[in-house]
């Protein structure tokens, strides 16, 4: 099984959402497939999603696999962790050979350093770098 | 000289807030490649919001995502005359084309878009616009453009004009 890691220590609140996601039973194998992100897209992470501390919007599932769209959970993360988090879908997908309709694990580290509660306006991360 | 020698409109993709541009890929000879995360790093450390590693270029945007962002793509012979006053950012960097394509692929997986120029080693323009409205929340008013002229040598990057927004 191919795998995509997500560092909490980088990613504390995009690590919430997909944690908190399992927990809810959302699932922890996810298939790429691009050509459904624009549709996703539009069923997730609307306008309408209230960022009252300035963040950007997460979805998990992500937008970018056939899992994400309509039933996604939406948590409000930094923009610097949806720009790390883009960052390490490029890489990770391209590393490990992730193409369409390729199922993938989703794997957590750090799992200490995933925030406690939702984004306040601050970002907590103890490793602001995600390269 | 006050027009381009070569221009093209097209649309690219702005995804998880940025577009990854380059003319030769670093992960073709490494496929563990990060440069994606450093020109990240460089972008938001620096405060230019246009990041380098390895050659590609990290342009952020405040639009979290957008399939069919408008970006024209101009070569011009001679550095081109200053415009930063309609635009919200403006950033210089090098951009090395070897074989005459250049890459645009939003981030998260997202198939590259190409784009053919003359094969060269430029210096580049970055500029974005329509920041303020997307940050608002509106979707689909941002643009870009990529304008290239030959350089003789090496250059690091060069803030010209950085979004408000950014510096809230």
């Amino acid at each position: 099984m191919k795998f995509v890691i997500f560092d909490a220590a980088r990613m504390p609140f995009i690590t919430r959402n997909i944690s908190t996601a399992w927990a809810a039973g959302k699932p922890g194998v996810l298939t790429k497939d691009s050509s459904a992100e624009a549709a996703n897209r539009k069923q997730v992470c609307l306008p309408s999603f209230a960022r009252p501390h300035g963040g950007q919007c997460d979805e998990y599932p992500f937008a970018g696999t056939r899992q994400g769209g309509a039933g996604a959970q939406e948590h409000e993360v930094p923009a610097r962790e949806n720009q790390c988090q883009g960052g390490t879908l490029s890489t990770r997908y391209r590393a490990a050979g992730i193409k369409d309709g390729d199922d993938y694990l989703v794997v957590i580290i750090h799992p200490d350093q995933i925030a406690s509660g939702p984004f306040q306006g601050v970002d907590i991360a103890e490793d602001q770098t995600c390269g | 000289m006050s027009q381009p020698s070569h221009a093209v409109d097209l649309d690219v993709e702005v995804n998880h807030g940025q577009i990854y541009i380059y003319g030769a890929a670093p992960w073709a000879d490494d496929p563990n490649s990060d440069a994606v995360l450093r020109a990240l790093d460089d972008a938001r450390q620096s405060g230019r919001f246009v990041g380098v590693s390895d050659g590609l270029v990290d342009l952020v945007s405040p639009a979290q995502w957008n399939f069919h962002a408008p970006m024209r793509v101009e070569v011009w012979p001679l550095e081109p005359p200053a415009d930063d006053d309609a635009w919200d950012q403006v950033v210089d960097v090098d951009l090395d084309v070897p074989d005459g394509r250049v890459w645009f692929e939003g981030s998260g997986g997202r198939d590259p878009i190409p784009c053919d120029v003359p094969p060269g080693t430029y210096r580049a323009r970055v500029s974005g616009r329509g920041y303020a409205e997307v940050a608002d929340g509106a979707e689909g008013l941002d643009s870009y453009r990529l304008r290239l002229w030959p350089r003789d040598g090496d250059t690091g990057p060069r803030s010209r004009k950085v979004w408000f927004g950014y510096e809230r």
